[in-house]
């Protein structure tokens, strides 16, 4: 293959080919499988440099972004978001697997020990920002609360609800965090299931709820504010797995809506960071605060083809 | 408030969907000539799945179905851009797609060590231009550069990390 080759599919890759290089570069294409198949492998790296810039980037989000963003980047969240209102979609980072359509029936799942998983502790504690310790809830302004504003808890009596507004001032982006010590395993991948249920209490909004899963391979008692505040291209060395998964809910439904991810995790990783989000959109602010609950981590195994 | 009861085709969907979704991707991707229009013609995709799903039978040949119709819809638009392809090429370039799919999914997974080789510069150079709202011109003057020269080390970047995935997997393959 010849520098050339590269050279006019890059250019015309990037716009900047004439149009006499453009028929040229058709007909090359046409006649020379060879030139077709390079062609694609450009179109395919180009593709997925494009995913892992946005991963990086939803992961420099997740790690960076202050506990109250006035003027949260919108430009960062995929389109197909925008497009696609209302229905579920996996936003896949470069390690996320959903590998188990046809086995669902017969995997096993084992419970992760997640603090608090339904919030049925009335008293229990809430730290601001990143958690700077494994096994308790940290994040924006949230309070466990019994049944409120026309919100039942999906689970128990106690449900956790997340401001939308603090001391007048909107909360765009209100999130929860917990670190969850990984148990040491010989296997090189685990399987990870993360989901949580979300509900509303204002109708007139449209809220983007999020799963996100971050699994890295220091010690827990490693991680906290210093670590999250390092350089992001270390951090995602250090990272060795993530996934994000996401729901736009409509307006008008305050039902819980449940959602969830998979993730394959290497053995080694050492602990997960969950993350929940309700990302609300400006234009439909929501005056009502929104609900999380029943949150579950499980380790999911199925059994091995015959 | 009772729970909601549960929807299991829009469970099945969104797991189908998420197995498909970086194959349907590329093959929409290698039909169009950017990424963004790209991006643009996969939002009618899921859509059309969505609302025309009912059976999890035959999923995938029925996805990249309509996913060839929006991609050349879409450039039935473009018709009169003489550097779009022709319908012929499209087509062609389309079917090659999905012969070439494992081995695409294979440079995908050897592309991040790959990227892990690059100097951390020119790592950080290359996402950062291909996160989502850079543009070329402003990324080329902070870096004090011409847009010419950014695009060239650009090049250069994207060739060594297809040499180096070509390379990785050769030895994979003959280790």
């Amino acid at each position: 293959m010849n520098s050339h080759w590269h050279d006019l599919i890059q250019r015309h890759m990037a716009g900047l080919t004439i149009e006499d290089e453009a028929a040229s570069l058709q007909e090359l294409l046409k006649q020379d499988d060879n030139a077709a198949r390079l062609y694609l492998r450009y179109t395919n790296l180009d593709l997925a440099l494009e995913s892992k810039a946005s991963s990086m980037d939803a992961t420099r989000e997740l790690l960076t972004a202050p506990i109250i963003s006035r003027s949260p980047r919108w430009t960062s969240w995929r389109p197909l978001t925008a497009a696609a209102a209302g229905i579920v979609f996996g936003m896949l980072c470069t390690s996320v697997v959903f590998g188990f359509v046809g086995q669902r029936q017969v995997e096993k799942k084992t419970p992760l020990a997640v603090v608090q998983p339904s919030f049925e502790d009335a008293q229990m504690p809430l730290a601001k920002g990143f958690p700077p310790a494994p096994s308790l809830w940290t994040g924006d302004v949230a309070k466990v609360v019994p049944a409120e504003n026309g919100v039942t808890p999906k689970d128990g009596h106690h449900m956790l609800r997340m401001e939308t507004t603090v001391y007048g001032k909107p909360v765009l982006f209100p999130r929860l965090y917990q670190i969850i010590a990984l148990s040491p395993s010989g296997s090189e991948r685990r399987e990870i299931e993360v989901s949580a249920s979300f509900a509303s209490a204002d109708p007139g909004s449209s809220p983007h709820y999020t799963v996100r899963a971050y699994a890295v391979n220091e010690a827990p008692e490693r991680l906290g504010p210093d670590w999250f505040a390092r350089h992001w291209f270390v951090q995602q060395d250090e990272a060795i797995a993530s996934a994000e998964t996401g729901f736009e809910n409509p307006p008008g439904s305050t039902n819980w809506q449940s959602i969830g991810l998979r993730m394959q995790v290497p053995g080694k990783a050492r602990c997960l960071v969950v993350f929940f989000g309700v990302k609300n959109q400006p234009k439909s602010q929501a005056k009502k605060p929104h609900y999380l609950d029943a949150v579950k981590v499980s380790f999911v195994e199925s059994p091995s083809i015959p | 408030m009772p729970p909601p009861p549960d929807h299991p085709p829009h469970d099945q969907f969104l797991r189908l969907y998420a197995a498909h979704e970086v194959a349907l991707h590329t093959f929409v991707r290698s039909m169009l000539p950017t990424r963004e229009e790209a991006s643009e013609v996969m939002q009618e995709v899921i859509v059309i799945l969505w609302q025309k799903f009912s059976s999890v039978e035959d999923f995938r040949p029925w996805a990249f179905g309509v996913a060839r119709i929006a991609a050349l819809r879409h450039l039935e638009r473009r018709k009169r851009d003489r550097h779009v392809f022709d319908n012929a090429l499209v087509n062609r370039l389309a079917d090659l797609a999905l012969v070439q799919e494992p081995l695409h999914l294979s440079e995908r997974e050897a592309l991040d060590a790959c990227l892990h080789k690059l100097p951390a510069a020119q790592r950080e150079l290359v996402l950062t231009a291909y996160t989502k709202g850079t543009r070329m011109d402003d990324l080329a003057t902070q870096r004090g550069q011409t847009p010419m020269a950014l695009y060239k080390l650009l090049h250069r970047i994207r060739q060594a990390l297809l040499d180096c995935v070509q390379r990785t997997l050769a030895q994979e393959e003959h280790p």
